[in-house]
């Protein structure tokens, strides 16, 4: 289910990208993208002047900037996957130059000391809550870039 | 036209571990016997929906009416995550203002497990709030700290500031014989506290509390008729959601939204929404408000608060607090109560308890914690996914 999903949200490869869902009538942006399932009810735009059906996938520059950011001290509760022992997760939202704000993860071997807001950042896609027998997951982390 | 709240009453607020319903009634039977009304009088009882404890949780409004004992009156169960107490209030008011009640009882209660809240059990991969969880770990504390660190970023607010705001709540709190929590703190405290989410420590943030509060609604026609003590009134509840596209993201999406034509996130957040519609429903402006109970989550959420009901402009909360003025005997005293920090979260009850307190305020029995001659007081509360609520009371 996770891959069904999730491979709906990202290009891998090289230069991997996050994917949103741009209404064709008014170029607003939302993520995570509708599901391409035609069994599921599927995109509105959320203008409420505009609700179009209508939308394409649309990759978003492959760098945004900081702009919060925390970390999680404690293991968050289930359903969220932690490792044993615990290391702290660090948190980022990210605004890209397309004008979205994403939450993500920022790449492990960073500590909230290493950021700051307005920090540029590029989309790194990864595996993810590997547990053994699993087949790989993947989601998106943010890795800060020199600027 | 205005429905007068006739009385109010609150179960003190604790870690107690016994059944919510129990907690709701003893609320119910103050507020009633504040407003000296007896629950055979009672035409409509709204409950507030808790969503931790089972059935009885689920069709709390029925709960609380059979455990009062059946007596008749029209029944309904409001839910909207913190904002439910609003919700409900706003059920009962209606019913009040289009003549079909005389007198309505709104009820929340809560009991609540220990630590962080978490989303129900099962997979939904189409739900935001089991996705952060599930992909992120981005528990409450998370998004509050996000808010914390852009408000540090924009208007160079401190840790220490947010600390000075649970140092002053907690001082509120200590005269208040409902807190659940009734030390008093220091900045260095709070500082010294573990950090739960950067920058926020663990006394920044409220805990999870079992708790209830009630209120008695009535027309001003059956308060003349019955020579109500209460003069206060309900001036407003505002419930608007925002306009597209909301500015920030709010809990528990993983985005923003974001406009085409190069709008991007102009639109006004939920909070300031909410302010704008009750101001403009009660006919007042933000310097008319004498005394507010808002939504502290965590400590950092009242210097936003305070800007978004236009207690004074954006980025001057942390300079109104070091220098007093939101402290009782201040200019604007913010959570006279002591808040959620010293409060903590009974979600279906907060909202009805920050009215409580209002009314309090207003009526000159708020002993301890008492805000000189407040007339026009303001609550704010916040739901999920950007919605939430804010209340005016006047005299």
């Amino acid at each position: 289910m996770l891959e069904r999903v999730l491979s709906k949200w990202y290009t891998c490869g090289q230069d991997p990208k996050i994917l949103t869902a741009k209404c064709r009538q008014c170029g607003s942006l939302s993520f995570p993208p509708p599901a391409r399932d035609r069994s599921a009810c599927q995109f509105y735009c959320g203008d409420p002047l505009c609700q179009s059906e209508r939308w394409d996938e649309f990759g978003l520059s492959s760098r945004g900037a900081i702009w919060s950011f925390t970390d999680s001290r404690y293991p968050p509760p289930a359903p969220y996957r932690s490792p044993d022992p615990y290391e702290p997760i660090v948190i980022a939202a990210v605004e890209f130059p397309e004008g979205i704000i994403i939450l993500g993860q920022v790449c492990d071997g960073y500590a909230v000391s290493d950021l700051r807001v307005g920090m540029p950042v590029e989309v790194v896609v990864e595996p993810v809550g590997l547990e053994p027998g699993e087949t790989a997951r993947w989601f998106h982390r943010w890795r800060p870039v020199a600027s | 036209m205005n429905a007068v709240i006739a009385g109010v009453g609150m179960h003190p607020w604790g870690k107690w571990g016994r059944d919510f319903a129990d907690y709701g009634v003893n609320a119910a039977r103050a507020a009633l016997a504040d407003a000296s009304i007896s629950w055979a009088e009672v035409d409509f009882i709204v409950g507030g929906e808790t969503v931790r404890n089972g059935y009885e949780g689920y069709v709390a409004g029925s709960t609380f009416a059979r455990k009062l004992g059946w007596n008749g009156a029209r029944v309904a169960t409001a839910y909207a995550a913190c904002a439910t107490g609003a919700q409900a209030m706003d059920l009962a008011r209606s019913r009040i203002l289009a003549g079909q009640s005389e007198v309505a009882l709104v009820v929340g209660a809560d009991t609540t497990p220990k630590g962080f809240l978490a989303p129900n059990a099962g997979e939904r991969w189409g739900d935001p709030d089991w996705l952060r969880f599930r992909l992120l770990g981005m528990t409450n504390p998370a998004y509050f700290a996000l808010q914390a660190r852009r408000r540090m970023e924009v208007f160079g607010a401190t840790p220490e500031d947010f600390a000075a705001v649970k140092a002053k709540n907690s001082r509120h709190g200590s005269a208040n014989p409902n807190a659940r929590f009734r030390d008093e703190y220091s900045i260095e405290d709070v500082l010294a506290s573990p950090m739960v989410s950067d920058p926020l420590h663990l006394l920044d943030i409220c805990s999870t509390s079992d708790g209830a509060a009630a209120v008695v609604l009535v027309g001003e026609e059956y308060a003349r008729r019955h020579g109500s003590r209460s003069t206060v009134r309900l001036a407003a509840i505002s419930t608007v959601t925002p306009v597209f596209p909301s500015p920030v993201v709010e809990m528990p999406l993983l985005a923003s939204d974001c406009a085409g034509g190069g709008r991007g996130r102009d639109g006004a957040s939920f909070k300031q929404s909410l302010a704008t519609t009750a101001y403009e429903e009660a006919g007042i402006a933000p310097q008319d408000v004498d005394v507010a109970e808002v939504y502290d989550l965590s400590s950092a959420h009242e210097l936003d608060w305070m800007e978004d009901l236009g207690l004074c402009e954006l980025g001057e909360a942390e300079h109104l607090l070091r220098d007093g003025e939101t402290s009782i005997g201040g200019r604007i005293p913010v959570n006279p109560s002591g808040g959620l920090g010293s409060f903590g979260e009974a979600v279906p009850a907060q909202a009805i308890a920050q009215v409580c307190e209002l009314v309090w305020q207003l009526q000159g029995r708020a002993e301890g914690r008492q805000v000189d001659r407040a007339r026009v007081g303001i609550a704010a509360n916040q739901g999920l996914f950007g919605h939430g609520s804010a209340v005016i009371v006047s005299r």
